[in-house]
């Protein structure tokens, strides 16, 4: 059943990512405890194993049991939400020693669904075709702003947009919908946010008022990556990460670690291999063989990039403190596994093509 | 189709774009600031309060001191292991970490009302405390949660530092807690607590003194960013820009380092108003610290305070044992003793003034004109040396007692007697009759009216169709007997010659209706209308009015620096005199504080400006105040106005036994009116006395005055005056100034 044409394989994805992880993992040695780091070594392994297995496989077999996987991963959104909460929130589901974020499952779920949805239809340019992905995106993201999960749920319909428009959407119904979606930000902050939610963002607008509680960590992210000037203290040298100032350091915050240890050179050099990740992943979308590998590679990278730039956002204090993970860098294995996951998948695209590069096969039916 | 990828990538370019200009922005434009700001963030100020200086009186007695009490410490919230996990776990059952957290967060008032009730229900340590102490327990709880949250938001890792929760316990409970504290297998009832010895003011003098010492408070979280709008107001900050307070520090986010405050909490440095001088001009204050209000307590807080004992730290980790601990950071600034502040009255004096006036008004308060007129009993008396401005007694009553100010305080507030107005120096009233002599100075040393003129008084003057009054029909009189009987025909008369403006400046220049300067915070100006002057509006009956002390308010404290200058200037040049409670400390000065204290002194005991008064002039103005109280038997006049005061029929009436003592005085009755429902109702008379004695070589100024109490200044202030006199004549000794007793505390 594995059959790669390794000479279509796009190398450079793979390097991309694997040089992102790489480029964390003494980071985030430096800012975790040694247990912690330890297990996210076994967990970068398994990962390692995960994105093999999904070059192995075509990616129509997920395409096939898209909807199958969906309704697993929903049903798992809806389970988790009748779990005892950790840290206030019902995110994780444990099996023995492993912890799972149903959320983070959903979505790679969300991806190859969509894909499959767009995918075997073609009526993306009319606003009728738009229901059923919203309606695919939007439910579940409920379930996770009840567990609750902001960030989380921030980071999911810009997939949804990509993809649309990948698939030939037309430009003022995306508009509209992101205007819609702006304009439900009230009944957001009046009915679903919780109280410790609308502080972050008062503390993110006027943090002199916040000092010592939400916009606590903000500041301190910003004197740790200030502090870090270009060539940063060196590995473990870090002011605030040794001293513990920084809380989440080694998880939504390592982005703080690395400016202020490795300075802007290490920091910059990530969000220059983050580019590039997210630019061969469209390009892999963009010749793709397939409608159905064009529309789960732009999902990976939409994912991936968006994933990213919202978290060096928050971290840098240019957007308020929301729970977003650093892709591929961040301690925490169900992120890292489902991202090396959705890297695998798009790297079978990549293989899998017989488009030429400027949309010879633009129309091709699946 | 390849379009729609490049506008995706053109997207991500952007973005990622933003974070790369965002990260070079942080990391070479502010990276220097941003440096600071976390080197000020690792930084903690350790600081212990050094003793705040006493108030002595001239004879070394106390009239302020700390005192060691017993306080009650709380740590909110404790660090506890539990699953492998760190938790932090409230000491203040039922509240949980969490709760305290968000209540300090900003909770509603039915919040925070809730928390307490639960405490008070709930909490052992609450209801062993509202057991013993018999406070309420909801008192006591809402204490306990004013000190936990405070009045700024609380991270986490506050909740782990004790606070001061109850204050001075008595001294049995307080060894209770401490020895079930010291039990290894100690009760939960005092989980978080901790005994600490604290110090509060005493003053021994109590409600005699209150207005002069004042008394002191916790430089509240309100207070210190009041100060800090003062401060950002008043000194420009280095690259000024906003500000923001993290934690104990403030930097400024836009533009600069952070604020060279340098150390967490030591932030203000305010400058004081010009005229406080040198005591005030950079004060650093320092959180929740002691500092004093009103009196002489906030006049000299500076000197008082001496300073705190600090030493610098910064957060750094062991590299062998891996702990974070904070390490001392540059050499520890030692405390310094805050000054002894002494002043030049004598608690004696001052106690026994207090007892005459309080027995006058006492008396007054049993006429029943005044109880139908609803007084509020309150009475005012000054004792000042006309030579350099010393005063030796100052008495305001109502007053207040600062030993139990902070309990009382509400009460004091709602008091309708006003007993937190000193009314010596901040009450303003018209002065009526006491400011003839100076009228009568005035219109002598200016020409305006030759010394043995006289002028007929029928009663009535009549100017257009106004009727301007006087109290009797007292025929021809000259100044003296304008003085004697106090004639307001006569200086109708006078002030008419002299002409309003040359009123206004005499009345300026000798220190009606402006502040004298006493050493004292809160003094009022007075009024003195300046159309006098500009004559805008101002008609000729407004200028007999003027020249009878009506139109005008002052303060009594004016009123005996004007009698300090008549009893002064013949002795060289006229000058005024600036009363002051403080005199230079009884030895050579060792501390900044003190020599300052010393310089302060020194300037305050020097006349201030010259006046241009001709000594002949002077001359017939003091027989006419000799007059008005001695009389004028001669003529067969056995008094004037002021006759009660006299002590020609007093066998004591002796100074030391030597000679017959002899005033110079004169008394007033100031009529005023208030507005009531748009109509003017006619109110009881102030009524004053102010002289001076003895009659030759003068060295007492007296002033007496009871607000609205009627019946004449001459009735109801010249005895008052009479005995303040007495008193002072009659004291065992009067030492001059002996040097304190040294290290009576601690």
């Amino acid at each position: 059943m594995v059959k790669l044409d390794l000479w279509k394989f796009d190398w450079f994805f793979m390097i991309a990512a694997l040089a992102i992880a790489a480029l964390g993992l003494p980071f985030l040695k430096s800012s975790a405890t040694a247990a912690d780091f330890n297990r996210q070594l076994v967990w970068f392994a398994i990962s390692i194993f995960a994105m093999l297995f999904f070059i192995a496989v075509d990616f129509m077999i997920w395409i096939k049991y898209a909807y199958w996987i969906y309704a697993g991963t929903v049903l798992f959104l809806v389970l988790v939400l009748f779990l005892p909460p950790i840290n206030n929130a019902r995110s994780f589901i444990r099996f023995g020693p492993i912890g799972m974020q149903p959320s983070e499952l959903f979505k790679l779920a969300l991806i190859v669904a969509l894909a499959r949805h767009l995918g075997k239809r073609d009526d993306q340019r009319r606003p009728r075709g738009l229901i059923i992905p919203f309606i695919l995106t939007l439910a579940p993201l409920f379930l996770i702003l009840r567990q609750p999960d902001l960030g989380t749920a921030l980071t999911i319909p810009p997939i949804l947009l990509a993809m649309l428009w990948a698939s030939g959407a037309r430009f003022p119904h995306l508009a509209a919908t992101i205007l819609l979606g702006l304009a439900s930000a009230w009944p957001l902050w009046r009915y679903i946010m919780r109280p410790y939610q609308k502080a972050r963002i008062l503390a993110f607008l006027n943090p002199e008022n916040y000092e010592t509680a939400e916009a606590y960590q903000m500041l301190m992210s910003l004197a740790a990556i200030g502090s870090g000037g270009f060539m940063g203290h060196g590995l473990g040298n870090g002011v605030i990460t040794d001293l513990d100032l920084l809380p989440e350091k080694h998880n939504d915050f390592i982005f703080g670690v690395i400016a202020e240890e490795g300075g802007l050179a290490a920091a910059g050099s990530l969000i220059l291999l983050y580019l590039i990740l997210v630019l061969v992943g469209l390009h892999i979308a963009a010749t793709a063989g397939s409608k159905f590998g064009r529309l789960a590679a732009t999902g990976v990278a939409a994912s991936i990039g968006w994933q990213a730039t919202l978290n060096i956002f928050v971290v840098t204090g240019m957007f308020p403190t929301t729970g977003v993970t650093l892709p591929l860098v961040s301690y925490g294995g169900s992120s890292l596994l489902v991202t090396f996951s959705m890297i695998g998948m798009a790297l079978n695209v990549s293989q899998s093509g017989t488009q030429t590069r400027f949309g010879e096969g633009a129309s091709l039916r699946v | 189709m390849y379009k729609r990828f490049l506008v995706l990538a053109l997207f991500f370019c952007l973005s990622f774009g933003t974070a790369v200009a965002r990260l070079v922005d942080l990391q070479f434009n502010r990276s220097e600031e941003l440096t600071a700001y976390r080197e000020n963030r690792l930084r903690h100020m350790e600081q212990k309060a050094p003793r705040r200086g006493r108030i002595l009186d001239a004879d070394g007695r106390i009239l302020a001191e700390d005192q060691p009490t017993h306080d009650l410490w709380v740590v909110p919230a404790r660090r506890e292991r539990r699953d492998g996990r760190i938790e932090i776990t409230s000491n203040l059952a039922p509240l949980t970490a969490d709760q305290l957290l968000s209540l300090a967060a900003g909770a509603s008032g039915l919040e925070r009302e809730l928390a307490a009730r639960n405490l008070a229900e709930a909490n052992p340590m609450v209801r062993m405390l509202a057991g013993r102490t018999g406070m309420n327990a909801g008192a006591i709880a809402e204490k306990l949660l004013r000190a936990v949250l405070g009045a700024r938001p609380l991270a986490q890792d506050d909740l782990l530092a004790p606070r001061p929760a109850l204050e001075d316990l008595d001294f049995a409970l307080a060894m209770e807690i401490r020895s079930a504290l010291a039990n290894p297998y100690r009760d939960e009832i005092w989980r978080g607590a901790e005994m600490r010895i604290g110090g509060k003011r005493r003053y021994p003098a109590g409600r005699v003194l209150g207005h002069i010492t004042g008394y002191v408070g916790k430089l509240s979280a309100e207070d210190y960013l009041a100060l800090r709008g003062r401060w950002e107001g008043e000194e420009k900050i280095p690259g000024s820009g906003e500000i923001i307070k993290q934690g104990r520090v403030f930097f400024s986010v836009k533009s600069g380092a952070p604020l060279d405050v340098s150390d967490e909490d030591l932030l203000i440095r305010l400058r004081e108003v010009k005229r406080s001088g040198k005591l005030h001009r950079s004060q650093g204050f320092l959180m929740n610290e002691t500092v004093g209000r009103g009196g002489i307590e906030q006049q000299y807080n500076q000197a008082l305070r001496g300073r705190h004992r600090i030493q610098r730290l910064r957060l750094a980790r062991n590299p062998e044992s891996r702990r974070r601990h904070f390490e001392p950071l540059g050499a520890v600034e030692r405390a310094r003793n805050g000054a002894d502040v002494r002043l030049g009255l004598r608690l004696e004096v001052q106690e026994k003034a207090h007892a005459i006036v309080q027995k006058a008004i006492n008396e007054a308060a049993a006429d029943p004109l005044l109880q139908r007129s609803g007084w509020q009993p309150s009475g005012i008396a000054i004792m000042m040396d006309p030579r350099n401005g010393r005063i030796h007694a100052l008495v305001s009553i109502p007053s207040y007692d600062p030993n139990t100010l902070s309990r009382d305080f509400a009460e004091l507030l709602k008091d309708p007697g006003i007993p937190l107005l000193d009314r010596a120096t901040a009450g303003i009233y018209p002065p009526g009759s006491v400011v003839k002599p100076l009228i009568g100075l005035a219109a002598l040393s200016e020409d305006a009216v030759m010394p043995g003129q006289s002028f007929v008084c029928e009663k009535v003057l009549q100017l257009g169709g106004q009727r301007f009054t006087c109290l009797g029909t007292h025929y021809e009189q000259d100044l003296e007997g304008a003085l004697m009987h106090s004639c307001n025909i006569y200086f109708y008369h006078a002030g008419e010659a002299l002409g309003s403006r040359k009123l206004y400046n005499w009345y300026v220049q000798t220190g009606v209706g402006r502040k004298t300067g006493i050493d004292l915070p809160g003094e009022a100006d007075g009024i003195l209308p300046r159309n006098a002057y500009t004559r805008r509006g101002w008609a000729t009956g407004n200028t007999y009015h003027f020249s009878i002390g009506q139109g005008l308010a002052v303060t009594p404290l004016q009123i005996a620096v004007m009698f300090s200058v008549l009893a002064n200037a013949d002795r060289s040049t006229a000058r005024i005199v600036r009363p002051h409670l403080l005199i230079p400390p009884g030895r050579a000065p060792e501390t900044p504080e003190e020599e300052a204290l010393a310089l302060e002194a020194l300037e305050l005991d020097l006349p201030l400006a010259e006046i241009g008064i001709d000594h002949e002039a002077l001359a017939f103005v003091r027989e006419g105040m000799w007059k008005a109280i001695q009389g004028d038997p001669e003529n067969g006049y056995q008094g004037g106005t002021g006759q009660r005061a006299s002590f020609a029929a007093s066998p004591d009436g002796r100074n030391n036994g030597n000679y017959l003592l002899e005033w110079a005085g004169k008394t007033g009755t100031a009529e005023w009116s208030r507005l009531v429902n748009g109509r003017t109702v006619k109110q009881v008379d102030h009524v004053w006395f102010a002289g001076y004695v003895p009659f030759d070589r003068p060295e007492l100024v007296v002033v007496v005055m009871l607000p609205e109490a009627g019946g004449g200044g001459g009735w109801r202030c010249a005895p008052i005056a009479k005995e303040l006199v007495r008193m002072w004549y009659n004291l065992p000794e009067k030492p001059e100034h002996p040097v304190p007793e040294e290290g009576a505390l601690g």
